[in-house]
């Protein structure tokens, strides 16, 4: 009988502290692929900017704004983006979990994404005119397998592309030029991504 | 940026269920709730660095045991921490449930503290919800050499999960019906009754059991 792939041992648990030991100050972490979940989570002081949802409803657009703790529930296909942590509305094709935690030195974030099998495959990123709504872009993003690496570069190269087409940004109602988008990663913001993920 | 086309209605009114660790939210949590695509549970629940997480009713629950290929290991869950049970790993609670349950789906915790110390936190764990053959199995092995002794299956993804606790219940029942269920083929050590999660459904028996283990 030929020699058989030997068979890797069974992952049993995942663990992710949601603020890294001995970390105290503003924390912006990195995604982890915690098997049927995507995990990321950061760290805001006092004075930071706070990180909050904005979700398309039916009533339109909300903010959400709580003073202190916050679990909330993004269905899948709901348009939504989060302030300062990417620069576009998100739709995708599985469920996501925003949890705002309220300590006396500021406050912990995390995102869970996912849940059920069979997702993380798609996702369309869009952008609406801050001023009066109107859808400016779109682009659709996909994958074979699940891979937060594939994602995450997947959707630096649609902000790229959004950034570079002025015509795409400005507003064919009111004439608004879009500010330009930002990924998910800090560490990899061109100067103008920076800025934009300051702003918005 | 997107001051003026956020709408004044206030969410509230949109959506009830938003922010879902309010306080009038959270008991339709506390056992389980299918929002979406995930199967949520949240507890209030003492929720400290030290002893880990202590219910109210239940008392100190902080270990959470897993069976793999070297056998039972043990992890004690901290505060601010996200822990994941992957899919088909046996694992049970200490004095929460008394079984091991296998779940064809991800099991995701997150324990965070209260305001102050005196007050209630937070124990969540979030599965996604079964979908075709997609099961959750209740399964018994010896307490002194790991061989599995009893399992049942309950067939969530084609059934739906309302089903879970039922046969939750049907299955301890059997397990503890016949002592020769508890008894070790291989080590003939006899094990410890099985008990529901729910403490209210514990006979006397059961109530002595969720002591034990």
């Amino acid at each position: 009988m030929p020699a058989q792939p030997a068979i890797s041992e069974p992952i049993l648990n995942y663990c992710l502290g949601l603020l890294p030991d001995g970390e105290k100050q503003s924390y912006f972490g990195a995604w982890r692929d915690l098997g049927q979940y995507w995990v990321w989570s950061a760290a805001g002081m006092p004075d930071d900017a706070r990180l909050k949802v904005r979700e398309k409803t039916s009533k339109g657009i909300v903010e959400l704004n709580a003073p202190g703790n916050l679990m909330h529930s993004i269905a899948a296909g709901v348009q939504h983006q989060v302030a300062h942590v990417f620069g576009y509305w998100l739709e995708s094709d599985s469920d996501r979990i925003w949890i705002q935690i309220a300590r006396p030195d500021g406050f912990l974030y995390a995102m869970i994404w996912g849940g059920g099998s069979g997702a993380h495959l798609q996702e369309r990123l869009l952008w609406l005119c801050p001023k009066c709504g109107e859808p400016l872009g779109e682009r659709s993003l996909s994958r074979a397998r699940p891979s937060i690496e594939v994602f995450l570069s997947q959707q630096l190269a649609a902000v790229r592309k959004f950034n570079s087409e002025s015509a795409e940004r400005t507003c064919r109602a009111c004439r608004f030029i879009h500010p330009e988008a930002y990924g998910f990663d800090p560490e990899n913001d061109a100067v103008v991504e920076k800025l934009a993920r300051q702003e918005w | 940026m997107f001051a003026e086309i956020i709408t004044n209605e206030p969410i509230q009114k949109i959506s009830e269920d938003w922010d879902l660790l309010n306080e009038a939210v959270l008991a339709s949590f506390s056992t389980f709730r299918t929002v979406g695509e995930n199967i949520y549970g949240i507890r209030r629940r003492f929720v400290e660095a030290e002893s880990g997480v202590i219910d109210p009713k239940k008392g100190a629950m902080g270990r959470h045991y897993e069976i793999g290929p070297t056998g039972v290991v043990e992890h004690t869950k901290k505060p601010f921490e996200i822990y994941v049970t992957t899919a088909g790993t046996p694992h049970h609670v200490e004095h929460n449930f008394g079984y091991w349950h296998i779940n064809d789906m991800d099991e995701l915790y997150l324990r965070f503290p209260g305001p102050t110390p005196e007050t209630l936190g937070y124990s969540v764990v979030v599965q996604g919800k079964p979908k075709g053959n997609e099961c959750d199995r209740f399964a018994w092995y010896c307490e002194r050499c790991v061989t599995l002794l009893f399992e049942r299956v309950c067939e969530t993804g084609r059934l739906g999960f309302n089903t879970f606790w039922k046969a939750e219940r049907q299955a301890v029942t059997e397990y503890n019906q016949a002592i020769a269920n508890r008894t070790c083929p291989e080590c003939e050590h006899v094990n410890p009754r099985g008990y529901c999660w729910a403490t209210n459904k514990d006979s006397p028996e059961e109530c002595q059991a969720r002591l034990l283990w």
